[in-house]
Protein backbone atom coordinates (compact mmCIF):
# COMPACT_ATOMS: atom_id res chain seq x y z
CA UNK A 1 0.00 0.00 0.00
CA UNK A 2 1.23 3.36 -1.32
CA UNK A 3 1.24 5.37 2.32
CA UNK A 4 2.84 8.74 2.15
CA UNK A 5 6.49 8.81 1.66
CA UNK A 6 6.88 10.42 5.25
CA UNK A 7 5.63 7.67 6.92
CA UNK A 8 7.39 4.73 4.64
CA UNK A 9 8.41 2.25 7.23
CA UNK A 10 9.95 0.25 4.65
CA UNK A 11 12.30 3.49 4.08
CA UNK A 12 13.22 3.52 8.15
CA UNK A 13 14.45 0.70 8.10
CA UNK A 14 16.62 0.76 5.21
CA UNK A 15 17.70 4.48 6.67
CA UNK A 16 18.70 2.74 9.85
CA UNK A 17 20.24 -0.18 8.16
CA UNK A 18 22.71 2.40 6.01
CA UNK A 19 23.32 3.90 9.15
CA UNK A 20 24.89 0.89 10.63
CA UNK A 21 26.71 0.08 7.96
CA UNK A 22 28.26 3.15 7.53
CA UNK A 23 29.69 3.51 11.13
CA UNK A 24 30.84 -0.25 10.76
CA UNK A 25 32.72 0.75 7.40
CA UNK A 26 33.44 4.27 8.67
CA UNK A 27 35.60 2.54 11.99
CA UNK A 28 37.54 -0.30 9.94
CA UNK A 29 38.87 2.36 7.81
CA UNK A 30 39.86 4.68 10.43
CA UNK A 31 41.63 2.05 11.70
CA UNK A 32 43.49 0.95 8.40
CA UNK A 33 44.10 4.28 7.60
CA UNK A 34 46.01 4.87 11.18
CA UNK A 35 47.76 1.63 10.62
CA UNK A 36 48.56 2.82 7.45
CA UNK A 37 49.91 6.16 8.72
CA UNK A 38 51.96 4.21 11.32
CA UNK A 39 53.76 1.85 8.93
CA UNK A 40 53.31 2.89 4.98
CA UNK A 41 55.22 -0.61 3.77
CA UNK A 42 52.46 -2.64 4.57
CA UNK A 43 49.59 -0.46 2.98
CA UNK A 44 48.64 -2.61 -0.28
CA UNK A 45 47.93 -5.51 2.30
CA UNK A 46 46.14 -3.55 4.84
CA UNK A 47 44.09 -2.41 1.64
CA UNK A 48 43.38 -5.76 0.40
CA UNK A 49 41.72 -6.88 4.23
CA UNK A 50 40.02 -3.49 4.53
CA UNK A 51 38.51 -4.14 0.88
CA UNK A 52 37.63 -7.65 2.75
CA UNK A 53 35.74 -6.35 5.75
CA UNK A 54 34.11 -3.89 3.92
CA UNK A 55 32.91 -6.37 1.29
CA UNK A 56 31.20 -8.60 4.73
CA UNK A 57 29.66 -5.21 6.21
CA UNK A 58 28.15 -4.75 3.04
CA UNK A 59 26.52 -8.19 2.40
CA UNK A 60 25.05 -7.53 6.14
CA UNK A 61 23.68 -4.37 5.25
CA UNK A 62 22.73 -5.87 2.23
CA UNK A 63 20.31 -8.53 3.78
CA UNK A 64 18.72 -5.90 5.69
CA UNK A 65 17.72 -3.94 2.48
CA UNK A 66 16.61 -6.77 0.69
CA UNK A 67 14.34 -7.43 3.78
CA UNK A 68 13.15 -4.04 3.52
CA UNK A 69 12.58 -3.64 0.01
CA UNK A 70 10.35 -7.31 0.20
CA UNK A 71 8.26 -5.79 2.75
CA UNK A 72 7.56 -2.38 1.95
CA UNK B 1 -0.96 14.91 -9.25
CA UNK B 2 2.69 14.06 -7.97
CA UNK B 3 1.35 11.61 -6.05
CA UNK B 4 0.35 9.55 -9.32
CA UNK B 5 3.65 10.83 -10.78
CA UNK B 6 5.21 8.88 -7.99
CA UNK B 7 3.00 5.94 -8.23
CA UNK B 8 3.97 5.43 -11.84
CA UNK B 9 7.62 5.47 -11.34
CA UNK B 10 7.27 3.28 -8.37
CA UNK B 11 5.58 1.44 -10.51
CA UNK B 12 7.46 1.87 -13.38
CA UNK B 13 10.42 0.47 -11.20
CA UNK B 14 8.43 -2.60 -9.59
CA UNK B 15 7.65 -3.47 -13.25
CA UNK B 16 11.20 -3.34 -14.57
CA UNK B 17 12.95 -4.50 -11.59
CA UNK B 18 10.33 -7.18 -9.90
CA UNK B 19 9.14 -8.81 -13.22
CA UNK B 20 12.47 -8.26 -15.48
CA UNK B 21 14.86 -9.56 -12.88
CA UNK B 22 14.34 -12.97 -13.77
CA UNK B 23 10.89 -13.76 -15.17
CA UNK B 24 10.89 -11.22 -18.19
CA UNK B 25 9.24 -13.56 -20.91
CA UNK B 26 10.35 -11.07 -24.24
CA UNK B 27 13.50 -9.70 -25.24
CA UNK B 28 12.43 -6.18 -26.72
CA UNK B 29 15.14 -5.26 -29.42
CA UNK B 30 14.81 -2.42 -31.45
CA UNK B 31 13.37 -4.26 -34.43
CA UNK B 32 12.23 -7.73 -33.40
CA UNK B 33 10.83 -9.02 -30.14
CA UNK B 34 12.01 -12.23 -29.08
CA UNK B 35 9.66 -13.90 -26.83
CA UNK B 36 11.13 -16.53 -24.09
CA UNK B 37 10.19 -19.94 -23.84
CA UNK B 38 8.17 -20.80 -20.82
CA UNK B 39 10.92 -22.23 -19.10
CA UNK B 40 13.82 -20.11 -20.02
CA UNK B 41 13.38 -16.19 -18.75
CA UNK B 42 15.56 -13.44 -19.99
CA UNK B 43 18.21 -13.63 -17.77
CA UNK B 44 18.95 -17.47 -18.74
CA UNK B 45 19.35 -16.21 -22.45
CA UNK B 46 21.97 -13.62 -21.03
CA UNK B 47 23.81 -16.67 -19.06
CA UNK B 48 23.99 -18.52 -22.71
CA UNK B 49 25.33 -15.10 -24.16
CA UNK B 50 28.03 -14.60 -21.47
CA UNK B 51 29.21 -18.01 -22.12
CA UNK B 52 29.16 -18.02 -25.30
CA UNK B 53 31.30 -14.48 -25.57
CA UNK B 54 33.54 -16.18 -23.24
CA UNK B 55 34.05 -19.33 -25.63
CA UNK B 56 34.32 -17.14 -28.54
CA UNK B 57 37.08 -15.21 -26.59
CA UNK B 58 38.69 -18.53 -25.43
CA UNK B 59 39.07 -20.05 -29.31
CA UNK B 60 40.54 -16.60 -30.32
CA UNK B 61 42.98 -16.35 -26.99
CA UNK B 62 43.79 -20.41 -28.32
CA UNK B 63 44.27 -19.55 -31.66
CA UNK B 64 46.48 -16.99 -31.36
CA UNK B 65 48.71 -18.29 -29.32
CA UNK B 66 52.42 -18.46 -29.86
CA UNK B 67 56.00 -19.13 -27.82
CA UNK B 68 55.88 -15.33 -26.74
CA UNK B 69 52.00 -14.21 -26.74
CA UNK B 70 51.27 -11.07 -28.06
CA UNK B 71 47.68 -9.54 -27.79
CA UNK B 72 44.61 -10.94 -26.67
CA UNK B 73 46.95 -14.33 -25.20
CA UNK B 74 48.92 -11.62 -23.55
CA UNK B 75 45.92 -10.42 -21.82
CA UNK B 76 44.46 -13.62 -20.69
CA UNK B 77 47.98 -14.80 -19.20
CA UNK B 78 48.20 -11.32 -17.22
CA UNK B 79 44.55 -11.98 -16.30
CA UNK B 80 45.60 -15.83 -15.01
CA UNK B 81 49.17 -14.49 -13.71
CA UNK B 82 46.47 -11.80 -11.45
CA UNK B 83 44.42 -14.72 -10.34
CA UNK B 84 47.16 -17.27 -9.29
CA UNK B 85 49.34 -14.51 -7.31
CA UNK B 86 46.46 -12.55 -5.79
CA UNK B 87 43.72 -15.04 -5.25
CA UNK B 88 44.43 -18.61 -5.16
CA UNK B 89 48.41 -18.90 -4.69
CA UNK B 90 48.25 -16.58 -1.56
CA UNK B 91 45.58 -18.62 -0.32
CA UNK B 92 46.35 -21.91 -0.88
CA UNK B 93 49.77 -22.16 -1.25
CA UNK B 94 51.70 -23.38 -4.71
CA UNK B 95 50.88 -27.01 -4.95
CA UNK B 96 47.51 -27.25 -3.80
CA UNK B 97 46.03 -23.81 -5.56
CA UNK B 98 47.38 -25.09 -9.26
CA UNK B 99 44.27 -27.75 -9.33
CA UNK B 100 41.86 -25.01 -8.14
CA UNK B 101 43.30 -22.18 -10.64
CA UNK B 102 41.08 -22.86 -13.61
CA UNK B 103 37.61 -23.03 -11.46
CA UNK B 104 38.65 -19.25 -9.93
CA UNK B 105 39.57 -18.01 -13.00
CA UNK B 106 36.42 -19.22 -14.74
CA UNK B 107 34.72 -17.67 -11.80
CA UNK B 108 36.07 -14.13 -12.03
CA UNK B 109 35.58 -14.21 -15.76
CA UNK B 110 31.95 -15.21 -15.80
CA UNK B 111 30.80 -12.87 -12.80
CA UNK B 112 32.97 -9.90 -14.48
CA UNK B 113 31.39 -10.53 -18.35
CA UNK B 114 28.35 -10.84 -16.69
CA UNK B 115 28.49 -7.70 -14.57
CA UNK B 116 29.39 -5.39 -17.20
CA UNK B 117 27.14 -7.22 -19.84
CA UNK B 118 24.42 -5.34 -17.57
CA UNK B 119 25.83 -1.93 -17.76
CA UNK B 120 25.09 -2.03 -21.70
CA UNK B 121 21.88 -0.27 -22.85
CA UNK B 122 19.69 -3.37 -24.11
CA UNK B 123 20.87 -5.96 -21.75
CA UNK B 124 19.64 -7.13 -18.41
CA UNK B 125 22.40 -7.88 -15.61
CA UNK B 126 23.09 -11.87 -15.40
CA UNK B 127 24.32 -11.80 -11.78
CA UNK B 128 21.36 -8.81 -10.93
CA UNK B 129 19.15 -12.45 -10.64
CA UNK B 130 18.92 -14.25 -7.31
CA UNK B 131 18.64 -17.04 -9.24
CA UNK B 132 21.70 -16.75 -11.27
CA UNK B 133 24.41 -15.40 -8.30
CA UNK B 134 22.58 -18.51 -5.99
CA UNK B 135 23.49 -21.11 -8.88
CA UNK B 136 26.91 -19.91 -9.01
CA UNK B 137 27.11 -19.57 -5.09
CA UNK B 138 25.82 -23.49 -5.07
CA UNK B 139 28.74 -24.67 -7.64
CA UNK B 140 30.73 -23.22 -5.45
CA UNK B 141 29.23 -25.13 -2.55
CA UNK B 142 29.43 -28.39 -4.51
CA UNK B 143 33.54 -27.37 -5.52
CA UNK B 144 34.17 -26.69 -1.87
CA UNK B 145 32.23 -30.55 -1.03
CA UNK B 146 33.74 -32.37 -3.69
CA UNK B 147 37.37 -31.19 -3.28
CA UNK B 148 37.33 -31.80 0.93
CA UNK B 149 36.21 -35.27 -0.33
CA UNK B 150 38.63 -35.61 -3.01
CA UNK B 151 41.51 -34.74 -1.35
CA UNK B 152 40.60 -35.88 2.30
CA UNK B 153 38.34 -38.91 1.65
CA UNK B 154 35.02 -38.99 3.50
CA UNK B 155 36.68 -38.77 7.20
CA UNK B 156 37.79 -35.09 5.30
CA UNK B 157 33.83 -33.90 6.03
CA UNK B 158 34.44 -35.07 9.53
CA UNK B 159 37.63 -33.09 9.73
CA UNK B 160 36.39 -30.21 7.76
CA UNK B 161 33.15 -29.53 9.98
CA UNK B 162 33.99 -30.88 13.50
CA UNK B 163 37.05 -28.85 15.08
CA UNK B 164 40.05 -30.02 16.83
CA UNK B 165 41.34 -29.49 20.42
CA UNK B 166 37.47 -28.74 22.12
CA UNK B 167 36.34 -30.43 24.99
CA UNK B 168 34.35 -33.43 24.43
CA UNK B 169 31.29 -31.73 25.66
CA UNK B 170 31.34 -28.68 23.35
CA UNK B 171 32.13 -30.31 19.91
CA UNK B 172 28.68 -31.17 19.17
CA UNK B 173 27.55 -27.80 19.67
CA UNK B 174 30.51 -26.20 17.15
CA UNK B 175 29.67 -28.97 14.66
CA UNK B 176 26.31 -27.88 14.22
CA UNK B 177 27.86 -23.86 14.57
CA UNK B 178 30.52 -24.53 11.60
CA UNK B 179 27.44 -26.62 9.42
CA UNK B 180 25.19 -23.53 9.66
CA UNK B 181 28.00 -20.90 9.14
CA UNK B 182 29.21 -23.06 6.01
CA UNK B 183 25.43 -22.53 4.59
CA UNK B 184 25.32 -18.91 5.50
CA UNK B 185 28.86 -18.13 3.99
CA UNK B 186 27.20 -19.64 1.03
CA UNK B 187 23.55 -17.44 1.50
CA UNK B 188 25.94 -14.27 1.82
CA UNK B 189 27.59 -14.66 -1.47
CA UNK B 190 24.77 -14.85 -3.22
CA UNK B 191 22.87 -11.82 -1.68
CA UNK B 192 26.32 -10.08 -1.50
CA UNK B 193 26.62 -9.79 -5.27
CA UNK B 194 23.07 -10.14 -6.31
CA UNK B 195 21.99 -7.25 -3.89
CA UNK B 196 25.02 -5.54 -5.14
CA UNK B 197 24.05 -5.98 -9.36
CA UNK B 198 20.28 -4.99 -8.54
CA UNK B 199 20.86 -1.74 -6.04
CA UNK B 200 22.67 0.44 -8.48
CA UNK B 201 20.10 -0.54 -11.17
CA UNK B 202 17.44 0.54 -8.81
CA UNK B 203 18.79 3.86 -8.35
CA UNK B 204 19.73 4.81 -11.70
CA UNK B 205 16.03 4.07 -12.51
CA UNK B 206 14.77 6.32 -9.36
CA UNK B 207 16.99 8.64 -10.15
CA UNK B 208 15.46 8.92 -14.31
CA UNK B 209 12.33 8.51 -12.70
CA UNK B 210 12.96 11.95 -11.24
CA UNK B 211 12.77 12.95 -14.63
CA UNK B 212 8.69 11.91 -14.87
CA UNK B 213 7.85 13.04 -11.52
CA UNK B 214 9.21 16.57 -12.03
CA UNK B 215 10.11 17.65 -15.58
CA UNK B 216 13.06 19.60 -16.73
CA UNK B 217 14.17 20.77 -12.92
CA UNK B 218 15.09 17.13 -12.60
CA UNK B 219 18.55 18.01 -14.59
CA UNK B 220 20.68 16.98 -11.78
CA UNK B 221 19.50 13.74 -11.07
CA UNK B 222 20.27 13.32 -14.48
CA UNK B 223 23.97 13.50 -14.06
CA UNK B 224 23.74 12.02 -10.55
CA UNK B 225 22.63 8.91 -12.11
CA UNK B 226 25.71 9.51 -14.60
CA UNK B 227 27.92 9.39 -11.49
CA UNK B 228 26.01 6.15 -10.12
CA UNK B 229 26.46 4.42 -13.92
CA UNK B 230 30.13 5.05 -13.25
CA UNK B 231 30.01 3.83 -9.61
CA UNK B 232 28.31 1.03 -10.75
CA UNK B 233 31.37 0.68 -13.39
CA UNK B 234 34.02 0.20 -10.65
CA UNK B 235 31.15 -2.09 -8.39
CA UNK B 236 31.37 -4.85 -10.64
CA UNK B 237 34.71 -5.42 -11.16
CA UNK B 238 35.00 -4.62 -7.23
CA UNK B 239 32.04 -7.80 -6.46
CA UNK B 240 33.52 -9.95 -8.97
CA UNK B 241 36.94 -9.74 -7.02
CA UNK B 242 35.25 -9.83 -3.77
CA UNK B 243 33.14 -13.04 -4.82
CA UNK B 244 36.40 -14.82 -6.12
CA UNK B 245 38.73 -14.17 -2.82
CA UNK B 246 36.08 -14.71 -0.59
CA UNK B 247 35.13 -17.76 -2.34
CA UNK B 248 39.24 -18.41 -2.07
CA UNK B 249 38.95 -18.03 1.29
CA UNK B 250 36.34 -20.05 2.35
CA UNK B 251 36.94 -23.06 0.42
CA UNK B 252 41.20 -23.28 1.82
CA UNK B 253 39.76 -22.90 4.97
CA UNK B 254 37.42 -26.12 4.89
CA UNK B 255 40.04 -28.16 2.48
CA UNK B 256 43.02 -27.07 4.51
CA UNK B 257 41.65 -26.80 8.18
CA UNK B 258 44.12 -25.08 10.87
CA UNK B 259 43.95 -26.79 13.37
Amino acid sequence: MMVPLAMSTAAVGAGLTLVGAGLGIGLLWAAGLQSMARQPEIQSKLQTAMIIGAAFIEGAALFALVICLMKG
Amino acid sequence: MAIEKQDAVQGFINHHVMHHAGTADAWNLPFMRVDALEWFRYDAVMVFFVVALLLALAVAVRRSYAEIPKGLAAVAEAYVVFIRDQIVYPNFGAACGRGFLSFFCTLFIFILTANLLGLVPLFSTATGNVSVTAGLATIFMLVCLGAVVKLRGLRGLKSAFVPHGLPAWLTPVMAVMEVISFFSRVFALTIRLFCNLLAGHIVIYSLLGMVVIFGLAALPAVLVAVAVYFFELFVAFLQAYIFTLLSAIFMNMMVNPEH
